[in-house]
């Protein structure tokens, strides 16, 4: 692959271009990587509101029709509902891990059976969450389809 | 559909089984071809009706599992009196078969879950390599 950086002083923001011969699945991981770089989301932290980059979000949880948004260290709060965020970031790598929980899979780093016939997953952060069996077969399918921040 | 499926195979191949057993104590000499066809199609229900109260999440896993098995014996016993199983197997053992049924099936997707995690695991090991 070739990665050429050219700056331009006429432009406003940054511009990316990709040429390849035929579509690949390497050609759709920049893609994703990309876009994810381009996807921010309104956050609500102490009455002031933030927009966060979408790779840097561990997960999402609804809690009391809340929804909150996991960071690495910090944790936000955002108008969005669950059912729209996993819509809409299902190709950014972001899977229904149980009910209440939509995963970024690119910081799952774990995954390991509890005796209560659920599984628990561990995060790079080292913070655990519960998946239930129903959402395992769609983090597979997202981990086999390779879309990754 | 094809875990489905799967799961109807083998819970009415491990009712058939438990039934020959306690036949065979009983002093059975043989299953009646309906006895086959009749468990194939309570599993199909149980099986089927699952999709649904799988639906239920709870943060109790008692709660769901109750919700299972109670949906279970319902229909079971429903079964029971539409096909007069009620003459020769009293409700008390049908209830006994299904836990055992219940539990082996436990087992049966403990192993599946398993492989399952495995699968994952490798894949995330290999994204990580690569990532790093």
């Amino acid at each position: 692959m070739i990665i050429k950086l050219e700056q331009d002083l006429s432009k406003n923001d940054i511009e990316v271009l990709i040429k390849y011969a035929t579509m690949s699945k390497d050609v759709e991981r920049i893609t994703t990587i990309l876009q994810a770089m381009d996807t921010r989301i309104k956050c609500r932290m102490d009455d002031s509101d933030k927009f966060i980059n979408i790779s840097e979000v561990y997960y999402f949880e609804s809690v009391d029709k809340r929804t909150f948004v996991y960071c690495e260290h910090s944790v936000y709060r955002t108008e969005s509902r669950l059912y729209q965020l996993a819509e809409d970031l299902a190709h950014l790598g972001f899977v229904q891990a149980n009910k209440a929980c939509i995963l970024n899979i690119n910081v799952l780093d774990s995954i390991k059976p509890l005796l209560n016939s659920r599984m628990e997953a561990t995060l790079k952060n080292g913070e655990r969450l519960y998946i239930t069996r129903k959402y395992l077969d769609c983090i597979r399918r997202a981990l086999q389809e390779g879309s990754q921040l | 559909m094809r875990k489905t499926v799967i799961s109807i195979m083998s819970t009415t191949g491990i009712t058939l089984v438990m039934l020959a057993i306690i036949g065979a104590f009983s002093g059975a000499k043989f299953i009646f071809i309906s006895s086959v066809f009749e468990s194939l199609a309570a599993n199909i229900i149980i099986q089927l009706g699952y999709f649904l109260t799988r639906k239920f999440e709870s943060k109790y896993v008692a709660l769901e599992t109750a919700l299972d098995i109670g949906y279970a014996i319902i229909v079971l016993i429903s079964f029971g009196f539409i096909f007069h199983w009620f003459t020769s197997t009293p409700i008390w053992m049908l209830i006994i078969m299904f836990i055992v049924i219940y539990i082996l099936g436990l087992f049966l997707n403990i192993f599946r879950v398993r492989e399952e995690i495995n699968t994952i695991n490798k894949l995330l090991q290999i994204r990580n390599k690569k990532a790093n």
